[in-house]
């Protein structure tokens, strides 16, 4: 499977069949953990720090829970490992993923020939702007509106401190 | 009324874009029809019986009189003509062709509307009271509130692949509560905390369709600071834990049903404590400067009284039931029927649409209100100009006199457009309408809710009907099941099920028993509500079957 690396590369043999589980005894690191949707975060933890990539699995594209996956990862349990959202995506979806921490998209190899890898990094460059306070990010809506706008507001206020 | 900033039409525009290569992807094959799908839904395209369906988001019921104008221009263009109000305060198009949908949004744009997520499995267009800033018994206008949810719910990169569609109504009025609150996916009322300080009682899990449920209280009070948090909390959860196996089974009714009020909230609350709410909030200056779009208006102070007694008896009876009364003393609030006998209910010509769009501008500050009654709402008429607007409406044809009562029939599309719809709907509205068409009948009846739907899906939101009307069909022939004693309200009822169904012929006779029994039974000032609760439901049924 081929993986659109975007952030930076994901270090994982294009085939790799990954791990769904690991041994939790061990102290080494793990290279790479495979996360079903309805994975339970709680349970793994403890062995995030030792994790360098977790490919969580989209089994369609319609199935919205890796976002929240994702998210969770990044925001809750901290981890900064390398994340990468796994299966039945489409491009429409690219900048959601890397929206909610992911990394990058490992799609099959079938696949690319309808969704090109241009038509991935195009579909990037849809939107430059995002409403939600926190899922800006720099390769794809880069900005958020509510986070500009209060910039703006301020900057009014500070240029002319006498206006009402 | 909110006006876009340069960020909003920037949004829009890239959106009209993207959807624009979407069409041309899905055209030249790059993008299967089950790949398209789910895009084009986000963007309120549907395919329909006989062709696609455009539904245009009108964000909480409020639209601008150049906005309305646009609308006739798409029916003009690219429609037959006319459009049709639907119970989640949008307006849809039957009739238009997949190659012109990026135009069509594009008009939109121009006029800063679109019609993102109008369905789809994400959250839907926020839907909101009507009389929102011209009503006396709200706390605070729930309109800024509402615009709030708009934006923050555009194209949430968590949130825009649900299990199934989220909707969400706000009202400012929690003791009349014209939004249905209590049957949508999340109602957010606006309450007074303890101190006196303004903030948002959340229900959840309500909902009609297949299951009907009664939504529950999922926090008493949240101060408004916490609000985008908290949503963002219940949203995860739910996108986490709701069944993806059923689609039947996929609304966030069935998750806090299966999970438990109490469970769900705990799991709710754990997700807002671990959430960075300072990162998600949006501040008091951003919800200032959306709420400042909706100031009220410069009230004029010189409104002479109003002498009806020296009009013509039709406008007399149709300020008597489509005029009520508007915070500001010398003006009121004008409802305008989409309810004539001889069109679907919600139905409204492109001529129409320019028609109170002029009303609007010179008598109601520019700005109309769809309302999930399928009608209009002119919300500030001063009281001496109301004749004038009557005229109008006259000329325009929309001066049915019938807000309330029994000719006021909410109806999905039902057979005659739907592809989902076991039986027709709109033939039955019109028969009801046909039957009780005398003024004075339906004057005395008095208020009385009939809402028709004409598959299990319920967008006719028969459940919650004071008389509910349930279109199937068995072995090829259409019959209807009736609910009695549903309620919409604050005081939210699902109805209750009589037994075997109709033919359409004999469900108008049996209505008419009913509508009868109750007129006889009632006591002053009853409403066929109350009534119906004072006798309960074997009086009635009785009725009903009376003659079969």
């Amino acid at each position: 499977m081929p993986t659109l690396e975007l952030i930076r590369p994901t270090g994982v043999e294009a085939d790799a069949t990954l791990p769904l589980d690991f041994d939790a005894s061990r102290n080494d690191d793990i290279e790479a953990l495979r996360l079903p949707p309805d994975a339970d975060l709680s349970q793994i933890e403890d062995a995030l720090p030792r994790i360098k990539s977790i490919f969580v699995a989209f089994d369609a594209f319609t199935d919205g829970r890796g976002f929240s996956l994702a998210r969770l990862l990044r925001q809750r349990y901290g981890y900064d490992g390398l994340l990468v959202a796994d299966g039945q995506l489409i491009p429409d979806q690219f900048a959601f993923a890397l929206q909610c921490g992911f990394d990058a998209v490992r799609v099959a190899e079938g696949e690319l020939k309808r969704h090109t890898p241009e038509a991935w990094t195009d579909a990037l460059d849809a939107f430059d702007l995002t409403y939600q306070r926190g899922y800006a990010v720099a390769a794809g809506p880069a900005t958020n509106i509510f986070d500009a706008r209060l910039t703006a507001m301020e900057a009014g206020q500070t240029a002319d401190p006498f206006s009402v | 009324m909110y006006r876009y900033d340069e960020f909003d039409a920037t949004f829009v525009e890239s959106r009209v874009a993207q959807f624009r290569g979407q069409v041309e992807r899905r055209l030249d094959g790059r993008l299967s029809e089950a790949e398209f799908r789910p895009l084009r839904l986000m963007n309120g395209l549907y395919l329909q019986l006989h062709a696609y369906m455009l539904r245009v988001a009108v964000p909480y019921g409020t639209l601008r009189s150049d906005q309305l104008r646009m609308l006739a221009h798409l029916a003009d263009r690219y429609d037959k003509g006319y459009g049709h109000v639907t119970t989640r305060q949008n307006m849809q198009f039957n009739w238009p062709k997949l190659e012109d949908v990026p135009d069509m949004l594009s008009d939109l744009a121009s006029v800063e509307m679109h019609a993102i997520q109008t369905s789809g499995n994400c959250i839907r267009n926020v839907t909101c009271d009507p009389y929102a800033g011209a009503a006396a018994d709200e706390i605070e206008d729930p309109r800024p509130l509402a615009e709030l949810l708009r934006q923050w719910s555009m194209l949430h990169p968590e949130f825009s692949f649900l299990p199934r569609k989220f909707k969400i109504a706000v009202t400012g009025a929690p003791t009349h509560d014209r939004a249905m609150v209590r049957a949508h996916d999340i109602g957010i009322e606006v309450v007074r905390g303890v101190e006196g300080e303004v903030g948002y009682h959340i229900i959840v899990g309500g909902g009609l369709g297949r299951t009907p449920v009664i939504g529950q209280t999922l926090r008493v009070f949240c101060p408004k600071d916490e609000l985008l948090p908290y949503l963002e909390a219940t949203m995860r959860v739910y996108n986490r834990f709701g069944r993806r196996d059923n689609k039947y089974k996929a609304r966030i009714k069935i998750l806090v049903r299966e999970t438990g009020i109490e469970e769900f909230r705990f799991l709710v609350d754990e997700e807002f404590k671990a959430l960075p709410a300072s990162k998600i909030m949006v501040g008091q200056a951003e919800r200032d400067r959306i709420a400042a779009y909706f100031a009220p208006p410069d009230y004029a102070n010189d409104i002479k009284a109003f002498d009806l007694s020296a009009q013509p008896e039709a406008f007399r009876k149709w300020v008597d039931t489509n005029v009520v009364p508007h915070i500001q003393p010398g003006y009121a609030i004008v409802n305008i029927s989409l309810k004539d006998p001889d069109r679907a209910p919600g139905d409204i010509t492109a001529d129409q649409m320019r028609a109170v769009a002029d009303l609007a501008d010179a008598h109601s500050i520019g700005e109309i209100r769809t309302t999930h009654q399928q009608n209009m709402v002119l919300a500030h008429v001063r009281q001496d100009e109301l004749r004038a607007v009557w005229d109008g409406l006259v000329k325009a044809d929309l001066e049915d006199a019938n807000i309330n009562l029994i000719g006021d029939i909410i109806c999905c599309p039902g057979m005659d457009f739907c592809a989902l719809a076991t039986a027709r709907s709109i033939p039955v509205s019109q028969a009801i309408a046909e039957r009780f068409n005398d003024h004075a009948r339906q004057q005395a009846i008095g208020e009385m809710q009939i809402k028709i739907s004409g598959c299990i899906n319920a967008c006719g939101h028969h459940h919650v009907g004071h008389i509910g009307i349930l279109g199937l069909e068995k072995a090829g022939v259409e019959f209807y099941q009736v609910t009695l004693g549903g309620d919409a309200t604050q005081t939210a009822a699902i109805g209750d099920k009589m037994g075997a169904g109709f033919s359409q012929d004999e469900l108008i006779d049996g209505i008419e028993r009913i509508v009868d029994f109750y007129m006889g039974q009632r006591t002053e000032g009853e409403r066929f509500l109350d009534t119906y609760r004072r006798l309960g439901t074997p009086a009635f049924k009785e009725a009903l079957y009376a003659d079969a």
